[in-house]
């Protein structure tokens, strides 16, 4: 049966929950509240997922102007709610976080997209530029990255022609002193000679093709004499990555790696993929041509939202509303001369005094800048509330990086920062909503 | 049901089959379709001069509208120039004022009463999955089907909303009425390449063979298309460049309505399959 | 008998001087067919060889069941004009008008002497039916004649152009028509015509005979008679009526039956005595004849051509199925078809692309005009570089559509005109834009523009009328160059051409429009090789509208560049 369509839904039909946001933590909400049942609805841009480097991060550094890296990420947390209780973590049990860490990695595999962790453990994932990444998650595709690392095994990274912002001589040559036995090899991708710049996903895309793989492994084959792995950038293929390691494997005879690149590429990119093309039909109702333009609120409590555009009125009706719109970089969070807002909603954000404490006068100041940390506060429910601690609207949660008290980036928490919030987020609304038979109350 | 039939530019010439299969599967599910005498849709002309396109986009949807009718085309591309001509219309007073005044000259005046509707969105939403499951008398499940979405139906999806750009499912629904089977093949929402085709035929074929590839590669036996320009780039061009190099094997390109109206058991004088360049082996 | 006109020497060199043209000047344009040029496939085609091809064609098609196809179409869209019947009824009123009722007089009078005498042996011009018939005929040819002034007055300024043939077409008819009601007008008033006949045929008993017969003339025929009244009184007139059936009613008819004529003359009536005098019946008649020699003289130069092209036209592309064109007579074939033209704007009336012609006011998109320049083509008439370009532009604009070629009633086949000329002017360096566009790459391009300011002024204008997504900061502003909007375009990915790989893609034209560069972008092959698929505006994080700026950068590329002479050398920017 087709499923209800963004312009051919029952307009009258009252939706469990409408999720804000289609980022990580907008998805994250969206398949948690599938899971349990819930009627689901979502509305938001295009893009904030393929902004991720595909690789998931817990907990890694804290505190930030120490830059202290914790190899153990629970330690890590716990520190944090010892010496930052307003941290959004500070809310959220460890068995929670790392059953909402669980449930999203069971859904990425499920799907094809298989990722790896180690329940205790941070590892150390070598970047493109040849830095070091600490993180949590990552795409099964890069497990064999780590693994050669901490071997300190004789590597070949392959780089193509053409495929800026990856460089197999920078990262050689900057982790030479660790990694001495790691070299590079320059080739150009099939079908691509004599262009001077080439695109990673259109590289993934071609992979598909098993004709492409076998000519690409053709040039690499007289160069793979001695190593025993073979690192590639993270072109692997968009939605076919496992079956291409695996034939690139066999075609080189050795384990074949990915080495994740800058931000849009392509393991964000896959991402994407898979919440765009597995949600829907699980049952989610993805209203990707459409924003929500404005909010009210019926008696009941009950949100309706409109999302027209500007000559038709079009409105969905949500019992719940999970904000997960971002930062400000998708419009989750405005700024104008005087004060930084919410726009939708028009939540108090907590925020620095006043605009001139917003940064600190270095730019790359290690402490990071408070307007970072600015954002949504929440109660215990992860409910949106005002300056005084008072709840705004029972039936208003927020999720995601737009929660306040925290630096994602520095600390790297962003992954699990979206997942455990959007299943405290889902969970809290079935705990106040939904009675012990499963009916969801008013 | 009636519908002024919008057929395009392309079908009376270079694809008669499409025209004949798409009347004859309407009509035994009780549509009648009107032929107005409408002009190009415009989008040809987008490229080189923007009101030329609305003027000619808008003649059309005056002329049904006179008529008290919608527009049903089985054309992508039509379909995709007449939304967004709509679109442009309905968000540019001026625009609309200016276009009227040349419209009316003629007696027409563009309202924007007259719906747009592709026949991929006529089978599946005003007649439905269950009337079609319900005419199949001969089911296809030997044939596996990479569906073809196109291009201009599906985005951009806050002008055509036509199903979920990202992941559609209406033409693997359609198709899965018929019997046969659909693989998820990963180019499925790719360009044909057909808008180059004259231009720069070097990536226009490019564009094509990947997506021929890649839907050889998924396991296909034939791919679905539900638009002119996509079967013109998939049977026509596809079957000239073939026997030009003389490449055996190609992936054949079918139309939706024959597709159907095979499942349905009409005859093949109105499906025209036979003149289909590329020839799909299950189905001899 | 007395001898006639006719029979005056004079006249009948005359007329074979007529005939010996009309037909050397037939042979001339046929022969004409067989080595004009009219597509691509010219020069490569020996004459000789194209003379045997066509005669191979219709020697396999006689001997074939399409004989049997042709009879109808023949019958149908020949004779009875049906192509014009099912499109425009008051055309085919016309047009029958004129066509059954000249034939008929050709045949029924002009060649009476040849065909109706020998039909009907007690044939004389004056009696009926075919008094009566002449008038009908006249009557339908004037009536054709009347409706085709009044369409055409009406439709001034829309597609129906009147040029210097079609007005001599219509005052042809009309004078010979006209000068022929007359000169039977004047016929029936003449005295002189009256003492001829009475000379000849009347044996009058007593002196008295010719005053009866003159009196019952001038009632039964109108005659006019300058002397002196006589009497009229009825046993004259019965006496005359006697008279009269004894000596001319086997050759005449009352005059009445005349019923054009007939009033013409009443109206003549006051001048018949000078109108006598002056011999008029003789010098109408020789208008009437000459202007008949005129026609047939002139025919194949003028529209009447048509009566030979015309029914070879439908008849042979009424047998042949349009999709599938013999190369080896298309040449000849095409050429026929420029002499089957009447001009008479149907294929325009029908054009798809009628809307692009109101608002880019360009004449060559018109079908009817295009015909008219591949006749000036053809004849190898020399054309200037920018009416070259107009030409392209029409000739691309089309949609080939296939509308033109199944109403045009000349039977042409318009499509394989226009296909075969396209490839013709891309031949000559005029192509569809998309291929023109790619002479120069960006730079060049935008150092062409600096060179043609003063032309580039009102280029922009009915562009920014509506949109300005290039012009204004807050459209694309809010790109972070994340680049998704190049790694989602399947063309950037379909690149493998090193030329194409210098250009610039859909995220750097952004960063183009940011640096306020625009013209950069104007020529770059990126923005001329989109398909518009509308990948990068879907999945575009920032909503920013790429395709619609590309398309808006390509309405402004063709604006400014349209107008731009490629052929001059232009001074490279030193810069």
């Amino acid at each position: 049966m087709a499923l209800p369509k963004s312009h051919n839904y029952d307009p009258k039909h009252v939706f469990d929950i409408m999720v804000i946001g289609s980022g990580i933590a907008g998805m994250a909400a969206s398949l948690f509240s599938i899971n349990r049942k819930l009627s689901t609805v979502q509305a938001g841009s295009a893009g904030g997922t393929l902004f991720t480097s595909g690789v998931l991060d817990l907990m890694a550094i804290h505190p930030i102007e120490e830059k202290k890296v914790w190899s153990n990420p629970w330690e890590a947390i716990a520190a944090l709610r010892d010496q930052a209780p307003l941290h959004p973590y500070a809310r959220i049990s460890d068995e929670d976080i790392h059953r909402a860490f669980e449930e999203m990695v069971s859904f990425l595999n499920s799907v094809g997209m298989n990722y790896r962790f180690e329940k205790s453990r941070n590892v150390r994932l070598i970047t493109s530029m040849g830095t070091i990444k600490h993180t949590y998650c990552v795409p099964e595709s890069m497990w064999h990255c780590i693994k050669a690392h901490e071997e300190k095994a004789p590597c070949l990274i392959i780089d193509f022609n053409g495929l800026r912002e990856f460089s197999g001589r920078q990262i050689s040559s900057t982790l030479q002193n660790e990694w001495p036995l790691l070299r590079s090899l320059r080739v150009s991708f099939p079908g691509t000679e004599g262009l001077n710049e080439v695109h990673p996903v259109h590289l993934a895309q071609a992979l598909e093709l098993s004709p492409v793989r076998e000519s690409l492994a053709a040039r690499i084959l007289p160069e793979i004499r001695n190593v025993r792995y073979a690192g590639f950038p993270a072109v692997l293929g968009i939605k076919k990555t496992p079956a291409i390691c695996a034939h690139l494997e066999k075609l080189l005879g050795v384990p074949v790696f990915e080495i994740p690149m800058m931000p849009a590429s392509v393991p964000g990119f896959r991402l994407k993929e898979v919440f765009d093309s597995s949600l829907p039909p699980k049952g989610l109702l993805r209203l990707i041509d459409k924003r929500v333009e404005s909010v009210t609120r019926l008696d009941n409590g009950n949100f309706i939202l409109n999302i027209g555009g500007p000559h038709q009125d079009q409105f969905i009706q949500a019992r719940g509303v999970i904000l997960a719109t971002g930062r400000f970089l998708g419009k989750g969070l405005m700024s104008d001369r005087k004060e930084i807002f919410e726009p939708l909603f028009r939540i108090p954000v907590w925020q620095p005094a006043n605009r001139v404490s917003w940064h600190r006068e270095r730019f790359l100041d290690p402490s990071g800048h408070p307007i970072n940390s600015a954002g949504i506060e929440v109660d215990d429910s992860f409910r949106a509330v005002d300056g005084t601690g008072k709840v705004i609207y029972d039936n208003l949660f927020i999720a995601g990086s737009i929660l306040a008290h925290q630096d994602w980036i520095r600390m790297k928490c962003g992954s699990g920062l979206a997942f455990a919030t959007a299943y405290a987020a889902v969970n809290a609304f079935i705990n106040n909503f939904v009675n012990s038979s499963g009916r969801v109350t008013a | 049901m009636k519908y002024a039939f919008f057929k395009g530019c392309k079908i009376p010439y270079y694809l008669e089959q499409y025209g004949t299969s798409t009347r004859a599967v309407l009509k035994t599910f009780g549509v009648r379709l009107i032929e107005l005498n409408f002009n190009c849709c415009g989008y040809p002309n987008r490229d080189l001069h923007f009101e030329s396109f609305i003027l000619s986009a808008a003649r059309n949807m005056a002329l049904a509208e006179k008529k008290n009718l919608d527009i049903l085309t089985p054309c992508k591309c039509c379909y995709g120039s007449l939304k967004h001509a709509s679109h442009f219309l309905h968000e540019n007073e001026m625009l609309r004022k200016d276009i009227n005044a040349v419209l009316s000259r003629e007696g027409l005046a563009w309202k924007g009463k007259s719906k747009v509707k592709h026949l991929l969105t006529v089978l599946c939403d005003d007649i439905g999955l269950p009337a079609i499951y319900a005419s199949i008398v001969k089911p296809l499940g030997e044939l596996t089907v990479a569906a073809h979405y196109g291009c201009h139906a599906l985005r951009p999806s806050n002008i055509v909303h036509f199903d979920d750009p990202l992941a559609p499912s209406i033409f693997e629904d359609l198709i899965a009425a018929t019997g046969a089977k659909t693989v998820d093949w990963p180019r499925r929402l790719d360009c044909c390449g057909n808008p180059l085709w004259g231009k720069n035929n070097a990536i226009s074929l490019s564009l094509m063979r990947t997506k021929v590839m890649d839907a050889s590669e998924s396991g296909a036996d034939c791919i679905c298309t539900a638009c002119t320009y996509c079967q013109l780039q998939f049977d026509q061009i596809q079957g000239s460049q073939a026997s030009a190099q003389n490449i055996p094997g190609t992936m054949p390109a079918i139309l939706y309505s024959q597709l159907l109206g095979i499942s349905m058991g009409l005859p093949e004088r109105l499906l025209g399959i036979k003149r289909n360049i590329i020839p799909i082996e299950k189905l001899k | 008998m007395e001898k006639t006109l006719l029979g005056s020497p004079f006249l009948y060199a005359l007329l074979y001087v007529s005939i010996g043209i009309s037909l050397a000047g037939i042979i001339f344009r046929i022969t004409r067919w067989f080595v004009v040029d009219t597509g691509p496939e010219a020069g490569l085609i020996p004459v000789k060889k194209r003379a045997a091809s066509v005669l191979k064609g219709m020697a396999s098609f006689v001997f074939s069941l399409k004989i049997l196809k042709m009879f109808k179409v023949f019958i149908f869209e020949v004779l009875l004009q049906s192509r014009i019947l099912t499109k425009d009824f008051i055309r085919w009123i016309m047009h029958f008008c004129i066509f059954f009722g000249f034939t008929m007089l050709l045949l029924m009078h002009a060649l009476d002497k040849i065909i109706t005498k020998n039909v009907f042996t007690d044939y004389f011009p004056t009696i009926d039916p075919f008094q009566f018939l002449r008038n009908l005929f006249g009557l339908m040819v004037i009536f054709g004649v009347g409706i085709a002034v009044y369409r055409r007055i009406r439709s001034r300024g829309s597609f129906l152009a009147t040029r210097y043939a079609d007005r001599y077409a219509l005052v042809i008819l009309a004078v010979i028509i006209v000068s022929g009601f007359l000169e039977e007008g004047v016929k029936m008033i003449s005295e002189n015509a009256f003492n001829r006949m009475v000379n000849t045929y009347l044996y009058p008993d007593d002196p008295e005979d010719v005053d009866a017969l003159k009196a019952f003339s001038s009632k039964q025929y109108g005659t006019v008679f300058s002397s002196a009244k006589f009497n009229t009184s009825p046993k004259l007139l019965a006496k005359g009526e006697m008279l009269n059936k004894q000596a001319c009613a086997s050759c005449h008819a009352p005059a009445k039956t005349a019923f054009i004529s007939y009033p013409a003359s009443r109206l003549i009536k006051p001048f018949a005595v000078t109108l006598n005098k002056t011999r008029a019946d003789i010098w109408l008649y020789y208008l009437h004849v000459l202007a008949c020699f005129i026609g047939l003289a002139y025919l194949p130069f003028s529209k009447f051509f048509h009566l030979i092209a015309d029914p070879l036209t439908i008849a042979v592309n009424g047998v042949s199925d349009p999709r599938n064109v013999d190369p080896s007579t298309a040449l000849t074939r095409r050429a026929m078809e420029l002499d089957a033209c009447t001009e008479c704007g149907t294929c325009s009336r029908y054009c798809s692309v009628s809307p692009v012609f109101t608002m880019l006011h360009n004449t060559e998109i018109l079908p009817m005009h295009k015909i008219l320049t591949l006749k000036r083509l053809s004849s190898g008439k020399k054309i200037g570089n920018a009416q070259m370009m107009t030409i392209s532009e029409g000739a691309f604009i089309c949609t080939t559509c296939f509308k033109c070629t199944e109403v045009c009633p000349a039977g042409i086949n318009l499509q394989d005109q226009w296909l075969s000329s396209r490839e013709l002017l891309s031949e000559m360096g005029h192509p569809l834009p998309h291929v023109w566009l790619k002479k120069f790459n960006a730079s060049e391009w935008s150092d062409r523009m600096r060179e043609n300011e003063s032309t580039q002024n009102e280029a922009d204008e009915g562009i920014v009328r509506y949109n300005n997504l290039t012009g204004d900061s807050n459209v694309f502003a809010l790109c972070i160059q994340c680049q998704t909007c190049t790694n989602v375009c399947s063309v950037v990915a379909a690149r493998t051409d090193p030329r194409d790989a210098v250009d610039i893609t859909p995220h750097k034209i952004m960063n183009l429009l940011r640096l306020g560069l625009h013209d950069l972008t104007l020529g770059s092959r990126m923005v001329w090789d989109c398909v518009t698929c509308y990948q990068c505006q879907e999945n575009c994080p920032q909503g920013i509208r790429v395709t619609d700026i590309i398309y808006e950068l390509k309405n402004k590329a063709y604006a400014h560049f349209k107008k731009i002479d490629r052929s001059a050398a232009v001074k490279e920017d030193p810069c």
